[in-house]
Protein backbone atom coordinates (compact mmCIF):
# COMPACT_ATOMS: atom_id res chain seq x y z
CA UNK A 1 0.00 0.00 0.00
CA UNK A 2 1.29 3.45 -0.91
CA UNK A 3 2.02 5.69 2.06
CA UNK A 4 1.09 9.19 0.87
CA UNK A 5 1.93 10.75 4.22
CA UNK A 6 5.45 9.32 4.12
CA UNK A 7 6.04 10.36 0.52
CA UNK A 8 4.74 13.86 1.20
CA UNK A 9 6.93 14.15 4.29
CA UNK A 10 10.00 13.08 2.31
CA UNK A 11 9.52 15.96 -0.11
CA UNK A 12 8.46 18.41 2.58
CA UNK A 13 4.94 18.86 1.21
CA UNK A 14 1.64 18.52 2.98
CA UNK A 15 -0.61 15.62 2.00
CA UNK A 16 -3.06 17.83 0.16
CA UNK A 17 -0.34 19.26 -2.10
CA UNK A 18 1.21 15.86 -2.67
CA UNK A 19 -2.16 14.36 -3.59
CA UNK A 20 -2.75 17.13 -6.10
CA UNK A 21 0.68 16.51 -7.64
CA UNK A 22 0.31 12.75 -7.76
CA UNK A 23 -3.00 13.12 -9.62
CA UNK A 24 -1.13 15.20 -12.18
CA UNK A 25 1.69 12.68 -12.22
CA UNK A 26 -0.71 9.81 -12.92
CA UNK A 27 -2.45 11.67 -15.70
CA UNK A 28 0.81 12.71 -17.38
CA UNK A 29 2.51 9.36 -16.96
CA UNK A 30 -0.50 7.48 -18.32
CA UNK A 31 -0.20 9.39 -21.55
CA UNK A 32 3.63 9.18 -21.63
CA UNK A 33 3.42 5.43 -21.09
CA UNK A 34 1.05 4.99 -24.04
CA UNK A 35 3.46 6.98 -26.23
CA UNK A 36 6.36 4.93 -24.90
CA UNK A 37 4.64 1.65 -25.82
CA UNK A 38 3.88 2.93 -29.32
CA UNK A 39 7.48 4.08 -29.76
CA UNK A 40 8.73 0.67 -28.68
CA UNK A 41 6.47 -1.09 -31.20
CA UNK A 42 7.80 1.31 -33.85
CA UNK A 43 11.38 0.58 -32.64
CA UNK A 44 11.95 4.34 -32.38
CA UNK A 45 14.82 4.52 -29.88
CA UNK A 46 14.89 8.31 -29.80
CA UNK A 47 11.23 8.54 -28.85
CA UNK A 48 11.55 5.68 -26.33
CA UNK A 49 14.41 7.64 -24.75
CA UNK A 50 12.43 10.89 -24.74
CA UNK A 51 9.36 9.37 -23.12
CA UNK A 52 11.17 7.17 -20.61
CA UNK A 53 13.36 10.13 -19.64
CA UNK A 54 10.27 12.19 -18.92
CA UNK A 55 8.66 9.36 -16.92
CA UNK A 56 11.91 8.81 -15.01
CA UNK A 57 12.18 12.49 -14.13
CA UNK A 58 8.69 12.86 -12.77
CA UNK A 59 8.73 9.52 -10.93
CA UNK A 60 11.98 10.47 -9.20
CA UNK A 61 10.72 13.87 -8.21
CA UNK A 62 7.55 12.43 -6.77
CA UNK A 63 9.79 10.17 -4.65
CA UNK A 64 8.44 7.02 -6.37
CA UNK A 65 11.77 5.27 -6.43
CA UNK A 66 10.66 1.83 -7.65
CA UNK A 67 9.03 3.39 -10.70
CA UNK A 68 12.05 5.67 -11.12
CA UNK A 69 14.46 2.70 -11.20
CA UNK A 70 12.42 0.83 -13.82
CA UNK A 71 12.07 3.93 -15.99
CA UNK A 72 15.80 4.52 -15.64
CA UNK A 73 16.55 1.04 -17.04
CA UNK A 74 14.41 1.82 -20.08
CA UNK A 75 15.95 5.28 -20.47
CA UNK A 76 19.56 4.09 -20.16
CA UNK A 77 19.05 1.33 -22.74
CA UNK A 78 17.14 3.48 -25.20
CA UNK A 79 19.78 6.19 -24.95
CA UNK A 80 22.38 3.57 -25.88
CA UNK A 81 20.14 2.63 -28.83
CA UNK A 82 19.42 -0.78 -27.31
CA UNK A 83 15.73 -1.66 -27.44
CA UNK A 84 16.16 -5.39 -27.02
CA UNK A 85 14.23 -6.85 -24.11
CA UNK A 86 12.77 -3.50 -23.09
CA UNK A 87 9.23 -4.89 -23.38
CA UNK A 88 9.77 -6.64 -20.05
CA UNK A 89 10.76 -3.42 -18.32
CA UNK A 90 7.83 -1.57 -19.87
CA UNK A 91 5.48 -4.33 -18.73
CA UNK A 92 6.94 -4.22 -15.25
CA UNK A 93 6.61 -0.43 -15.14
CA UNK A 94 2.99 -0.65 -16.34
CA UNK A 95 2.13 -3.11 -13.58
CA UNK A 96 3.69 -0.99 -10.84
CA UNK A 97 2.09 2.10 -12.27
CA UNK A 98 -1.38 0.58 -12.52
CA UNK A 99 -1.13 -0.58 -8.95
CA UNK A 100 -0.28 2.95 -7.86
CA UNK A 101 -3.06 4.48 -9.96
CA UNK A 102 -5.61 2.09 -8.47
CA UNK A 103 -4.49 2.82 -4.94
CA UNK A 104 -4.72 6.56 -5.50
CA UNK A 105 -8.11 6.48 -7.23
CA UNK B 1 10.19 38.46 -6.31
CA UNK B 2 10.22 37.54 -9.97
CA UNK B 3 11.15 33.92 -10.68
CA UNK B 4 11.66 31.91 -13.84
CA UNK B 5 11.38 28.11 -13.73
CA UNK B 6 13.03 26.38 -16.66
CA UNK B 7 12.06 22.73 -16.80
CA UNK B 8 10.83 20.49 -19.60
CA UNK B 9 9.04 18.01 -17.33
CA UNK B 10 5.44 18.95 -16.59
CA UNK B 11 5.24 17.29 -13.17
CA UNK B 12 8.57 18.78 -12.08
CA UNK B 13 7.40 22.21 -13.12
CA UNK B 14 4.35 21.85 -10.91
CA UNK B 15 6.41 20.69 -7.94
CA UNK B 16 8.84 23.61 -8.25
CA UNK B 17 6.02 26.12 -8.70
CA UNK B 18 4.42 24.84 -5.52
CA UNK B 19 7.66 25.10 -3.54
CA UNK B 20 8.51 28.52 -4.88
CA UNK B 21 5.10 30.02 -4.16
CA UNK B 22 6.63 30.93 -0.79
CA UNK B 23 8.98 33.29 -2.65
CA UNK B 24 6.78 34.88 -5.28
CA UNK B 25 5.21 34.39 -8.68
CA UNK B 26 7.00 32.10 -11.09
CA UNK B 27 6.99 32.14 -14.88
CA UNK B 28 7.66 28.98 -16.83
CA UNK B 29 9.97 28.16 -19.74
CA UNK B 30 10.14 24.67 -21.19
CA UNK B 31 13.64 24.80 -22.67
CA UNK B 32 16.79 26.93 -22.74
CA UNK B 33 15.68 28.87 -25.79
CA UNK B 34 12.43 29.96 -24.14
CA UNK B 35 14.36 30.77 -20.97
CA UNK B 36 16.76 33.08 -22.77
CA UNK B 37 13.90 34.80 -24.60
CA UNK B 38 12.01 35.34 -21.32
CA UNK B 39 15.17 36.56 -19.58
CA UNK B 40 15.96 39.11 -22.30
CA UNK B 41 12.34 40.27 -22.61
CA UNK B 42 12.20 40.88 -18.84
CA UNK B 43 15.38 42.96 -19.02
CA UNK B 44 14.08 45.00 -21.91
CA UNK B 45 10.92 45.69 -19.91
CA UNK B 46 13.14 46.82 -16.98
CA UNK B 47 11.59 44.13 -14.80
CA UNK B 48 14.27 41.44 -14.66
CA UNK B 49 14.08 38.07 -12.89
CA UNK B 50 15.77 37.76 -9.52
CA UNK B 51 15.93 33.97 -9.61
CA UNK B 52 16.13 31.39 -12.38
CA UNK B 53 15.78 27.67 -11.61
CA UNK B 54 17.42 26.02 -14.56
CA UNK B 55 17.18 22.34 -15.46
CA UNK B 56 20.27 20.95 -17.20
CA UNK B 57 18.94 18.24 -19.47
CA UNK B 58 16.41 19.76 -21.86
CA UNK B 59 15.73 19.58 -25.60
CA UNK B 60 16.91 22.30 -28.04
CA UNK B 61 19.08 24.65 -25.93
CA UNK B 62 20.03 22.79 -22.72
CA UNK B 63 20.55 24.28 -19.28
CA UNK B 64 24.30 24.70 -19.52
CA UNK B 65 24.06 26.48 -22.86
CA UNK B 66 21.29 28.69 -21.50
CA UNK B 67 23.45 29.52 -18.46
CA UNK B 68 26.33 30.58 -20.72
CA UNK B 69 24.04 32.67 -22.90
CA UNK B 70 22.39 34.40 -19.94
CA UNK B 71 25.74 35.32 -18.37
CA UNK B 72 27.02 36.47 -21.75
CA UNK B 73 24.00 38.74 -22.14
CA UNK B 74 24.60 40.20 -18.69
CA UNK B 75 28.25 40.79 -19.52
CA UNK B 76 27.56 42.33 -22.92
CA UNK B 77 24.97 44.62 -21.40
CA UNK B 78 27.10 45.42 -18.36
CA UNK B 79 24.49 43.98 -16.01
CA UNK B 80 26.92 41.63 -14.36
CA UNK B 81 28.39 43.96 -11.75
CA UNK B 82 25.13 45.62 -10.85
CA UNK B 83 22.42 43.04 -10.67
CA UNK B 84 23.20 39.56 -11.96
CA UNK B 85 20.32 37.10 -11.72
CA UNK B 86 20.70 34.29 -9.17
CA UNK B 87 20.75 30.97 -10.97
CA UNK B 88 20.01 27.65 -9.32
CA UNK B 89 20.73 24.64 -11.51
CA UNK B 90 18.49 21.61 -11.02
CA UNK B 91 19.92 18.30 -12.11
CA UNK B 92 19.29 14.57 -12.07
CA UNK B 93 20.90 12.24 -9.55
CA UNK B 94 24.68 12.07 -9.53
CA UNK B 95 25.30 14.10 -12.63
CA UNK B 96 28.63 15.31 -11.30
CA UNK B 97 30.23 16.40 -14.53
CA UNK B 98 27.30 18.64 -15.35
CA UNK B 99 27.48 20.29 -11.95
CA UNK B 100 31.16 21.09 -12.24
CA UNK B 101 30.54 22.52 -15.70
CA UNK B 102 27.71 24.61 -14.32
CA UNK B 103 29.95 26.18 -11.72
CA UNK B 104 32.53 27.04 -14.33
CA UNK B 105 29.77 28.85 -16.22
CA UNK B 106 28.86 30.76 -13.06
CA UNK B 107 25.67 29.44 -11.62
CA UNK B 108 25.08 30.36 -7.97
CA UNK B 109 23.97 27.02 -6.61
CA UNK B 110 22.78 23.60 -7.74
CA UNK B 111 20.31 21.09 -6.38
CA UNK B 112 19.99 17.41 -7.16
CA UNK B 113 16.60 15.88 -7.95
CA UNK B 114 14.37 14.66 -6.39
CA UNK B 115 14.14 18.13 -4.87
CA UNK B 116 13.13 18.28 -1.24
CA UNK B 117 11.53 21.47 -0.06
CA UNK B 118 13.87 21.89 2.89
CA UNK B 119 17.01 21.46 0.75
CA UNK B 120 15.70 23.94 -1.81
CA UNK B 121 14.96 26.54 0.87
CA UNK B 122 18.42 26.06 2.39
CA UNK B 123 20.15 26.54 -0.96
CA UNK B 124 18.14 29.67 -1.68
CA UNK B 125 18.90 31.07 1.75
CA UNK B 126 22.58 30.47 1.07
CA UNK B 127 22.49 32.65 -2.04
CA UNK B 128 20.57 35.39 -0.26
CA UNK B 129 17.01 34.62 -1.30
CA UNK B 130 14.49 34.67 1.54
CA UNK B 131 10.97 33.33 1.96
CA UNK B 132 8.37 36.07 1.55
CA UNK B 133 5.10 34.25 2.17
CA UNK B 134 4.71 31.79 4.98
CA UNK B 135 2.27 29.24 3.64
Amino acid sequence: MIDIQKLADQLGLDVEDYTELIDLYIETTKSDLEDLKTALVDQDAKEVHRKSHSIKGSSGNMGLMELYETAKEIDDNARADNLEGLEDFVLSFSKQFQKLAQEIA
Amino acid sequence: MKILIVEDNFVNRKILTKYLSAYGEADIAVDGKEALDAFIAAHKAHDPYQLICLDIMMPNVDGRQALDLIRKYEKDNRIFNENPVKILMTTALGDKENIIDAFISQCDEYIIKPIRKEDLFKKLDKIGIKVIYNN
